[in-house]
């Protein structure tokens, strides 16, 4: 069975929405639509105060080459500009609230069918996909019409979809799979008909989820795709690994995908690209688990973007206890937030919710030099070495350490026994650095 | 006996002096002339090597000054003390720094700024940016954790419900606390016996800070109309005093309706010299 060559973790799957076929969440009176739902510039208003908006109609145009557009979830009106609202990744971000009128009119244009997605041009193709705001839905949510199309002197020969989702709890890639297997393989059609024929195409998929990879295999039968079951280890739906267990290629520090030949997309980005291509339909919603151990009714759902979380967690009734934690995305790489009125943006995939005796509280202890740290990174770094630097704020040494190839997994911090933040230390020293650098 | 007494008493006094002739042809040949006025100069600053002037040290600060004698080159620590008693030296008259003193533009206690959870993470500002720039609801307060603390040779800085406060009788004004500030709320501010200044730097609309704050300015601009001096504009939400204007009458003070307005009485005026 195939797996990245070295470190990686095995945490508790919790994977308790599997069995869970996804409903659509109705949308709610009020969205709060984030203008900064991808990297890069956030997107400039177009609308104002009072405008009508249409569904899927443009009302956030893409600021310079690393951008996306952002698109009204719902018709309606516009109920404000907020200048800074909560966003999922720690930040605050500019937002545009929008009250829906309930009729979900589509723009003009917008919704239809196309016949033969495959043979539009390649500039239609990309038109559409940066049109619609497609960016990757895996939770960086890089622009995808900038990684489709990489500087002229790179070859892309390898094309990987990414349905590992090795994340514990997590289940919306895999009910995509499951329930939407054929969209997601034309939207992958879609990508690498961009490029040229011999390129392959590679289907990765973790071999806890059986089902997928059978539902995937049956999909894929007579087309262009190889499906490829993987070892299940934590991080294989990091790019870097991903690519390595599949090609046998590694990427040096600094180096991006393309440096190596391959292209990897997510699950939902697939199946979002492909309704932007075939259907003309723009970024407007996403599936997403709502888990957690106290979660009375854990659900894959279907949730428009600008849902505010406070309004998901309404909508399936709530939880048993007391919640301490919310957490958006996976308990590795997610983030915790402070408020529930943060909106659901193109890159949430999950909303966890944690109760006070799930989370683990012990202080922070010195290093014992176990080096478990060590096995566990899977981009064969010292951890340890990065967070001591951190602690002793010798932050302009940690660059030389490796602090840029780390790409924030939390393997190490997972396996440590002395219970240091290791990963933490490590963001801390990436954020210093970029602010000394300006 | 005198023979074995003799011989190394001889050979060894050869070998100095032969050893010495040598340091003395190399000392000659390998001569860098460093001129006197440095070391001169050097005694008289502060040597606290604080890097306020732009250069590593107080040495290399006084040979930059002895070899361009450019008269603009100043001491920011010494500032007028130094200025005075190195002039004469050079024979010249040396521009004087102004002597200046860190300022926080915030007074978001956790008392006075509202707070949005509990905070678990590294207990340095710079991380808790990551997390929504900290336990504040407010983005330009002051996280209170302290990155700065670190920063000051002076011990002018520590941490006081959960915002930090600045000794203004240690501070030296050497700046070094300012960039290790990610939300930039220090502020560098002449240092006169009444200095008055914004102890507030939300850009956010008035109704905005006043929910985050109940001391932040609000840009009602009542100091900004009544100001004699003409000294307060406000631009960006938040009012700002030109301190080469302000004739410290504190009218200011009793108009504002969130008390964002600060005075610091400095009586003594101190200040490190050599």
């Amino acid at each position: 069975m195939r797996t990245f060559n070295q470190g990686g973790v095995h945490p508790p799957e919790y994977k308790l929405t599997a069995d869970l076929a996804i409903e659509r969440m109705p949308t709610p009176a009020r969205l709060v639509i984030l203008l900064s739902q991808h990297l890069g510039k956030p997107a400039k208003p177009i609308v104002g105060k009072g405008d009508k908006v249409k569904k899927g109609q443009l009302i956030g145009a893409a600021d310079g080459f690393i951008s996306s557009n952002i698109h009204a979830a719902t018709s309606g009106t516009v109920h404000s500009l907020e200048e800074r609202w909560p966003a999922p990744t720690g930040q605050y971000a500019p937002a545009i609230v929008i009250e829906s009128d309930g009729t979900e009119t589509w723009a003009d244009g917008l919704n239809i069918d196309e016949e033969k997605p495959l043979e539009l041009s390649r500039e239609e193709k990309l038109k559409r996909i940066s049109d619609a705001g497609i960016v990757g839905m895996g939770g960086a949510g890089f622009p995808t019409h900038v990684k489709l199309n990489p500087p002229k002197d790179k070859t892309i020969d390898t094309f990987i979809l990414n349905g590992a989702e090795c994340e514990p709890f997590l289940t919306p890639d895999y009910r995509l799979m499951l329930e939407r297997p054929a969209e997601i393989l034309k939207g992958l059609e879609i990508a690498a008909s961009l490029f040229s024929k011999d390129t392959k195409i590679y289907i990765g998929i973790e071999e806890n989820k059986p089902e997928a990879v059978k539902a995937m295999e049956k999909a894929a039968q007579g087309g262009p795709f190889t499906v490829v079951s993987l070892k299940t280890k934590y991080p294989q739906g990091c790019e870097k690994q991903l690519i390595n267990t599949i090609t046998g290629r590694t990427m040096k520090e600094g180096q991006l995908p393309f440096d190596v030949g391959a292209l990897v997309h997510n699950v939902a980005t697939m199946f979002a690209l492909y309704e932007a291509v075939a259907k003309k339909r723009p970024l407007v919603e996403r599936v997403l688990t709502l888990s957690g151990m106290e979660v009375k009714n854990r659900k894959n759902l279907i949730v428009t973007v600008g849902s505010l979380v406070k309004d998901v967690i309404e909508h399936t009734g709530g939880t048993t206890t007391e919640i301490n934690q919310v957490i958006i995305g996976g308990p590795m790489m997610g983030k915790a937030q402070y408020t529930c009125d943060v909106p659901v943006t193109k890159t949430t995939s999950g909303i966890l919710l944690i109760n006070n005796t799930e989370i683990d509280s012990l202080r922070e202890r010195p290093c014992v030099r176990c080096g478990k740290c060590i096995s566990a990174c899977p981009q064969g770094r010292q951890p340890w070495l990065l967070a001591d630097l951190g602690q002793q704020r010798r932050l302009g040494d940690m660059p030389g350490c490796g602090l840029m190839d780390c790409m924030e997994c939390g393997s190490c911090t997972y396996v440590c026994p002395a219970r240091r933040n290791i990963v933490q230390w490590i963001k801390y020293g990436k954020a210093v650095n970029a602010a000394r650098k300006r | 006996m005198v023979a074995g007494i003799l011989i190394p008493v001889v050979s060894l006094t050869v070998t100095a002096l032969a050893l010495g002739g040598c340091i003395v042809l190399v000392s000659k040949k390998f001569y860098v002339y460093e001129d006197p006025l440095i070391e001169t100069i050097t005694k008289l600053l502060p040597n606290a090597n604080c890097g306020a002037c732009g250069y590593p040290g107080c040495s290399q600060f006084a040979a930059a000054l002895v070899e361009t004698r450019n008269p603009q080159l100043a001491c920011p620590v010494g500032g007028e003390a130094i200025a005075e008693s190195i002039g004469p030296i050079l024979g010249m008259k040396l521009a004087e720094a102004q002597p200046v003193v860190c300022a926080i533009r915030c007074q978001g206690t956790t008392k006075h700024a509202k707070e949005t959870a509990e905070y678990h993470g590294i207990m340095d500002c710079w991380a808790a940016m990551q997390a929504f720039h900290g336990t504040k609801l407010c983005a330009y307060a002051c996280t209170g954790l302290g990155s700065c603390l670190s920063a000051c040779n002076y011990g002018a800085l520590r941490i006081e419900d959960g915002l930090l406060r600045i000794d203004g009788d240690r501070c030296v004004g050497c700046g070094l606390c300012i960039q290790e500030c990610p939300v930039k709320v220090l502020e560098m501010v002449p240092r006169s016996a009444w200095r008055y200044y914004i102890a507030c730097s939300s850009k956010d609309k008035g109704a905005a800070t006043r929910k985050y704050c109940d001391v932040g300015c609000i840009a009602c601009k009542r100091c900004e109309k009544d100001c004699p001096a003409e000294a307060i504009t406000v631009t960006d939400n938040v009012a700002v005093i030109d301190q080469n204007l302000c004739v410290a009458c504190g009218v200011c003070i009793d108009v504002c309706p969130t008390k964002s307005i600060v005075l610091i009485h400095d009586s003594t005026k101190k200040r490190i010299s050599s």
